[in-house]
């Protein structure tokens, strides 16, 4: 029975884990993307201009970014927006999508789920 | 034999409160209730809804350059259906989106400087001008009109705004010919109002009228409210007032009417056209994409009453949009 739980919670770890590593990927291509739209944008335009994550949202989906405003000031809290959340999204969008994203990924690196660690699959097998 | 057909915005004369009683009985209870007011104060500050609590909590703004012009005498042809919302929440209950997405904006909005304030009247006019709002408010014949105001969030309320019609400041600007629309535009500053600092969105506010419309009786430039100097929170110094309408139509702190031959491209029709566009007249049966449009809550009360097409103003404005079959009228 013991060994029983201790397999399904080590099964939910590396859901967990994987999860948590594909997110980190996934934040830092789109990080990567965000980057070479400023690029493109500088070589079209000839003038370096920093996009702001809120200004890349507002790019990609206006509609969403005013009602996430909306429903955060008006059902959650004003300041939980201004300044917190509108401070964020002032940030670079390369800056915003990819720290987070490098820091999932180096700190999810380390952690070898069990069942790419042949040695511990055959213990929990046992 | 003369019928005369009561319009749906009329009250008999007999249900009107004449301005001297209303004003004398808030005085009385004024009095009445200051001594239980002082008692109950601190209970009822923490038991009062979070925008009264706001307004009480505001600082005093600096002293109005224009308390000297008010009360203005009420113009007895715009009249009511329904009772005047309380001064409390249409000063405490506001849409400005230059100072944030929520309702108690009221606080920031004092830090609108509303001296000087300059009012640049151009494009498609004999004379581009630039007045001080001073000047300007000084010159034009002011009187109060009691107007509902529909927000297209589906609430609504009833005040009474103190101003001049629009109409004078378009003869003053003397527009040519060939202008067919009236392009307004509110103030530009990041420093003072932190909605202006998510520099995605489209800044300045922008909204339009046809000359047209701008002509109409009812438009009308606000300056005051509640028989007082506009405040900062509702539009200081001048804001629009088109009551038939959705609310964001009323552009508010107004610094520049430009004459053109193109339609503007208004704030909100540039963030999302499918549901701010730039007719935005009331009508019940089209409903916003996430809600109905059919009636609304007064504002100050539990009450949801039907929503009436132009607001209740079609004697006005129906005929302003013959012939206009192909325009999306009510969004």
């Amino acid at each position: 029975m013991f060994v029983q739980d201790a397999a399904e919670k080590q099964v939910g770890a590396n859901l967990v884990i994987r999860l948590g590593r594909v997110v980190g990927w996934v934040l830092v291509c789109l990080a990567i993307a965000a980057l070479g739209y400023e690029v493109l944008l500088a070589a079209t335009s000839g003038v370096w201009h920093m996009v702001a994550a809120g200004e890349l949202w507002y790019v990609l989906d206006r509609s969403s970014l005013n009602l996430a405003q909306a429903i955060t000031q008006r059902y959650l809290h004003p300041a939980l927006w201004d300044p917190l959340i509108q401070s964020l999204l002032t940030w670079p969008a390369w800056s915003l999508l990819g720290a987070p994203g490098v820091a999932l990924v180096v700190a999810l690196s380390g952690r070898r789920s069990r069942d790419e660690d042949p040695e511990e699959a055959r213990l929990g097998a046992a | 034999m003369k019928i005369r057909k009561k319009r749906g915005w009329e009250l008999p004369e007999k249900a009107a409160t004449p301005e001297k009683i209303y004003l004398d009985r808030r005085r009385i209870l004024a009095g009445l209730g200051l001594g239980g007011a002082i008692l109950a104060a601190p209970a009822a500050l923490r038991m009062a809804p979070e925008h009264m609590r706001s307004a009480q909590a505001e600082p005093e703004p600096s002293p109005d350059p224009w308390a000297d012009l008010y009360p203005v005498q009420r113009n007895d042809a715009y009249r009511l259906d329904r009772p005047l919302t309380e001064e409390s929440w249409a000063t405490s209950y506001n849409n400005f989106y230059e100072f944030g997405s929520h309702k108690q904006i009221a606080r920031a909005a004092q830090a609108l400087p509303v001296q000087p304030w300059s009012v640049i009247i151009d494009g498609m006019v004999e004379k581009e001008v630039a007045l001080d709002a001073d000047q300007l408010i000084r010159r034009m014949p002011l009187e109060e009109r009691l107007y509902r105001h529909r927000c297209v969030e589906a609430w609504s309320m009833a005040v009474p705004w103190s101003g001049f019609p629009l109409s004078t400041l378009v003869e003053l600007a003397r527009p040519l010919g060939s202008a067919r629309y009236l392009r307004m535009e509110t103030f530009t500053s990041a420093e003072m109002a932190p909605g202006q600092r998510q520099s995605w969105y489209p800044w300045p506010y922008i909204e339009g009228l046809t000359m047209a419309e701008a002509t109409n009786e009812l438009a009308f430039i606000a300056t005051g409210l509640y028989g007082k100097p506009m405040p900062r929170q509702n539009g200081a110094p001048l804001r629009l007032a088109v009551p038939w309408k959705y609310g964001f139509k009323s552009v508010k702190s107004i610094v520049r009417f430009t004459f053109t031959d193109e339609r503007p491209v208004t704030f909100w029709e540039a963030i999302q056209a499918s549901e701010y566009g730039f007719w935005a007249n009331v009508n019940p049966e089209v409903p916003h994409p996430r809600w109905s449009q059919a009636t609304e809550r007064v504002l100050g009360s539990d009450e949801r009453v039907p929503t009436q097409l132009f607001n209740g103003y079609g004697e006005y404005v129906a005929h302003l949009y013959r012939g206009l079959g192909g325009e999306r009228l009510f969004a």
